[in-house]
């Protein structure tokens, strides 16, 4: 946009980054309260973990990984899947290990569709036929249609016939 | 009663300050929905930000936020100055006060004294912490199980007792009275009736108190 | 039934701008998806169901404290209810609103198709269903569910003093409900800053995105503080001996303040945004003080990770005039956007909607919690008022009447966008009325009791202790909040029910990007048909507006000649 591109291209990064130097400047300034140990380690801690995801909006950007995701999951059921799999977790802490008889599909279930399965490739999306491109402002979409919008499709198509049968009669 | 002034002149003040802040928004917010309806016909302005009067205000607060700072800080420091100095008397009396599921106990380190109260559904069940008027007192209190807290809310104090580990308490009670002593902090079923009555009496009733062994005064 | 089949089989006489049901998707679209407006609205909707069951355990609280001696429920049971209401409230309703919130706008406002990860975002989701379920399942253990208030303290929480399985259910239930937000809000906050549309710079955010990013940092700052003071307790539950020593009873209070205090505003800022949206809508201009509220909406999240020991200050273990210094220091930061709130309603052409009745009643309300929040920053006074029925006062009006206003002002001010359906303003009103004079009438009441002597979560008190006026009153309101939440429902059950009121793209005049798509917006956010507008400040429908009126007055463009100063963008 302007010349100083490069500043303002980091400009989130710059976010994150001096929020977390905001912290820790509030961390070093307990240390004048005599507090112990715990109350900056715990201060210092949180203020890490937001310094590493300002590390990782700053990798993202000199990678230039930013502006709008072209490339969707077209579903999730490993979302659904991990969510059981936490849950059986969570109860066989409850209730004793025999729960963790009941881990093993949901576990291999997460895996796979996170590894492999809903991820359509860019290519496979404009094999099937995605919105056209060709207007420059639309978001493309890199996706299958999904079994709603299919159906909404064909029913359109149904209700223009019937349409223009009693168009017909009259 | 070294806690019930300041709390009384620091409330006070907040007091004021937010209620005249209350006023201010209230009457502006008010006067400006008034004014802005759009039945009015005032054009919306169109102005994004005046940032010179922003900064102003900025620092405005600032000052106001550093002014309650201090008054707060030295508030603080002069409660635990009066603490200090309560426990730094040569004729201190000192009383071990143990909070447990669900009541309270009180030992006496001048006589050997210990009431352990019953806190049942029944109000008279509730024990008594006798102290002398005048004398400084210092309460050191510990738990046998769960955080507890004591409070007395007409007096003003309050102080959260833990399991392995003792905060103090210290005041200077100026006339007799009885009050009612209460559990704040949540400490599970009979949490509600785990409470106690503080007595301040006079010198010679408390020493009679103590040479009874506890009988009532 | 019948209007279905007759619209299916008369489509002609079907209002072309109501979304017909068919959009809607099967539940097995629906519980895979991976669009952000989906993901959120289940998040959104599973969060308002527990809204009122979680509320209805608030009226049972309510039921037994209007009257002295009463035992409507025993002792353990309230103390289950006050500790589901509290706990539900804050990690199962209001911090899941607040974060989904952010899910559902975010991508829209940004001009973004998507948003990042989104199926983290949705683990997320199943993530805080599960820890749901796990917390109720409490419920159907023979002990009842947890019942050690919802910041649980050990020793108490360990399982010699509440040796009931509901108690380690809620743990694990709290773990993963909170390990589910974090997802969501890295999610959201990654979007924010990386997946922006291209003339989405950072200065062009709305208000609302910029007060999501606020939230999400502290999320990821803090909300990890809370899986190990879980994990802490769930160790003690095992081996529960540990909290026979102080240095772990401490711990963990320090390890769950640290969460707990920005919780605190994770559950407030998204409603400044809410409410800052809202405000400079309906006042028919742009948000005054926009780079002032960024910064203070950044600076006062900032300060945030710095205050939690103000919540300790009882405990004789912490270092209070620091904390007192960084909590009262917090009233900068909140006066500043307080200023952006007046400034704009005094420079603007007032539309007294239900959403504008919400945010209006907003600011004096969390002006009230605010205020308090001072008082109780400073030591002296804390000392006596912690614990008591002054601190449930307190954060009753930041969080019913100041949060939950921003989220019922949210909830109609987006509603007709995510539905395509205009809610009953009638019905709206009748919302706001009771909803105000109800909650007003509930918790004033409570800072009496607390300055009174009425310590928190006893499950009764005596007829002498001379609570009973006050707690009458109290629970007079609930059954106006009550009666409020049942105007809602009905609200919202016969709008959707009728579809009446096609909502239209952009009901309100609206100057965010999610205005310029339809409502509810297609799968990817922007299409051919709606495609993303010029992106020239951070309200950029005002000015295509003003640009377009220009244009027939003059037949220039008043925002190349300084005619409307724009508060971003260069």
């Amino acid at each position: 946009m302007s010349p100083a591109a490069g500043l303002k291209g980091a400009a989130p990064a710059h976010v994150v980054g001096l929020w977390a130097t905001l912290n820790g400047a509030l961390a070093l300034a307990i240390l004048f309260y005599d507090p112990g140990p715990l109350p900056v380690v715990l201060h210092l801690l949180g203020t890490t973990l937001v310094a590493i995801y300002g590390v990782a909006v700053l990798v993202t950007l000199r990678r230039r990984g930013t502006g709008p995701q072209l490339r969707l999951p077209y579903r999730s059921v490993a979302a659904g899947a991990t969510g059981v799999a936490v849950l059986v977790l969570c109860l066989a802490w409850v209730y004793g290990v025999w729960v963790l008889a009941l881990l093993p599909y949901p576990l291999v279930v997460a895996v796979i569709m996170a590894v492999r399965g809903e991820r359509l490739s860019a290519a496979a999306a404009d094999a099937s036929g995605a919105p056209a491109l060709r207007a420059p402002r639309s978001v493309p979409v890199d996706r299958a249609p999904t079994s709603d919008e299919v159906r909404d499709r064909a029913l359109e198509i149904h209700h223009a016939q019937q349409r223009r049968r009693r168009g017909e009669a009259t | 009663m070294s806690f019930l002034p300041i709390f009384r002149d620091i409330f006070l003040l907040e007091i004021v300050i937010a209620s005249v802040v209350f006023a201010v928004i209230a009457v502006l917010l008010a006067v400006s929905l008034w004014r802005r309806r759009a039945g009015a016909g005032r054009p919306p302005s169109s102005r994004a930000d005046n940032m010179p009067l922003e900064i102003g205000y900025a620092v405005a607060l600032l000052g106001i936020a550093i002014f309650l700072v201090v008054v707060t800080a030295n508030a603080n420091g002069r409660q635990a100055q009066r603490q200090e100095a309560v426990l730094a008397a040569a004729d201190v009396v000192t009383v071990d006060v143990t909070g447990f599921q669900w009541c309270w106990e009180f030992a006496h380190r001048d006589g050997p004294v210990t009431v352990t109260g019953a806190c049942a559904e029944d109000p008279a069940t509730r024990p008594t912490l006798v102290v002398p008027v005048g004398r400084p007192v210092e309460l050191r209190l510990t738990s046998r199980d769960v955080v507890h807290a004591m409070w007395i809310p007409d007096l003003a104090l309050k102080s959260d007792v833990y399991p392995d580990h003792t905060n103090v308490l210290a005041t200077t009670f100026d006339h007799a009275g009885t009050w009612l002593g209460k559990c704040s902090e949540f400490c599970g079923t009979h949490h509600p009736t785990m409470e106690f009555f503080i007595r301040a009496v006079s010198e010679q009733e408390y020493q009679q108190y103590l040479a009874s062994g506890g009988a009532s005064v | 039934m019948t209007a279905e089949t007759e619209s299916a089989q008369q489509p002609e006489h079907r209002q072309e701008d109501v979304p017909p049901r068919s959009r809607r998707g099967t539940a097995a679209a629906w519980l895979t998806t991976t669009d952000h407006k989906r993901i959120a609205l289940l998040t959104l909707g599973t969060a308002l169901v527990l809204f009122i069951v979680v509320g209805v355990l608030a009226l049972v609280v309510r039921a037994q404290l209007t009257l002295p001696d009463q035992h409507l429920v025993s002792n353990d049971f309230y103390n289950g209810l006050f500790t589901i209401h509290g706990s539900g409230m804050i990690y199962l309703v209001v911090t899941p609103v607040a974060i989904a919130l952010g899910l559902y706008l975010v991508p829209l406002q940004v001009g973004a198709p998507a948003v990042a990860a989104p199926r983290l975002a949705m683990t997320g989701f199943w993530l805080y269903l599960a820890g749901t379920v796990l917390i109720f399942a409490g419920f159907a253990t023979a002990l009842g569910p947890a019942a050690g208030g919802w910041y649980a303290y050990p020793p108490l929480n360990s399982s010699r003093y509440l040796p009931g399985t509901g108690q380690s259910l809620w743990i694990a239930g709290v773990f993963i409900a909170v390990l589910g937000m974090i997802f969501q809000a890295g999610t959201v906050l990654w979007t924010a800053l990386l997946k922006r549309a291209k003339p989405v710079t950072l200065m062009r955010m709305p208000v609302f995105t910029w007060s999501s990013i606020a939230t999400n940092l502290m999320v990821i700052g803090a909300f990890p503080s809370l899986l190990a003071a879980m994990g802490l307790l769930a160790w003690g539950r095992v081996f529960p001996n540990i909290f026979t020593e102080n240095l772990w009873n401490i711990a963990y209070q320090h390890l769950f303040w640290f969460f707990a205090h920005p919780v605190v505003y994770v559950m407030f800022f998204p409603f400044v945004g809410v409410v800052a949206e809202v405000l400079s809508t309906f006042s028919g201009r742009r948000f005054f003080g926009y780079r002032a509220t960024v910064v203070s909406l950044l600076t006062f999240a900032a300060f945030s990770m710095s205050v939690w020991g103000h919540h300790m200050f009882s405990t004789g273990q912490a270092s209070n005039d620091y904390y007192s210094l960084t909590s009262i220091l917090l009233l900068v930061p909140a006066g500043v956007e307080y200023f952006g709130f007046l400034a704009t309603v005094i420079g603007g052409q007032l539309r007294f909607t239900v959403p504008m009745l919400f945010a209006i009643a907003f600011v004096p309300q969390f002006l009230i919690g605010g205020l308090t929040g001072i008082m109780v920053a400073t030591p002296v006074i804390d000392y006596q008022v912690t614990d008591s029925y002054f601190i449930v006062a307190h954060w009753h009006y930041t969080l019913a009447a100041g949060s939950l206003f921003g989220m019922f002002a949210a909830f109609h001010f987006w509603f007709p966008k995510a539905t395509g359906l205009l809610l009953d303003e009638r019905l709206g009103r009748w919302q706001f009325w009771l909803l105000t004079i109800g909650t007003n009438v509930t918790f004033l009441p409570m800072f009496w009791l607390g300055l009174e002597g009425m310590p928190r979560r006893i499950a009764t008190y005596l007829p002498q202790d001379g609570f009973t006026t006050a707690n009458v009153i109290a629970s007079a309101g609930a059954v106006l909040i009550a009666l409020s939440v049942i105007v809602t429902i009905a609200n919202v059950v016969t709008s959707v029910r009728d579809r009446r009121r096609p909502a239209g793209d952009d009901p309100w005049q609206g100057f965010t990007l999610e205005w310029a798509t339809s409502s509810p917006p297609p799968p990817t956010n922007f299409d051919r048909e709606h495609p993303l507008p010029r992106v020239p400040s951070f309200a950029p429908l005002l000015d295509e507006r003003a640009r377009e009126e220009g244009e027939e007055r003059t037949g220039d463009d008043p925002t190349e000649h300084g005619g409307l100063r724009s508060g971003g963008g260069r």
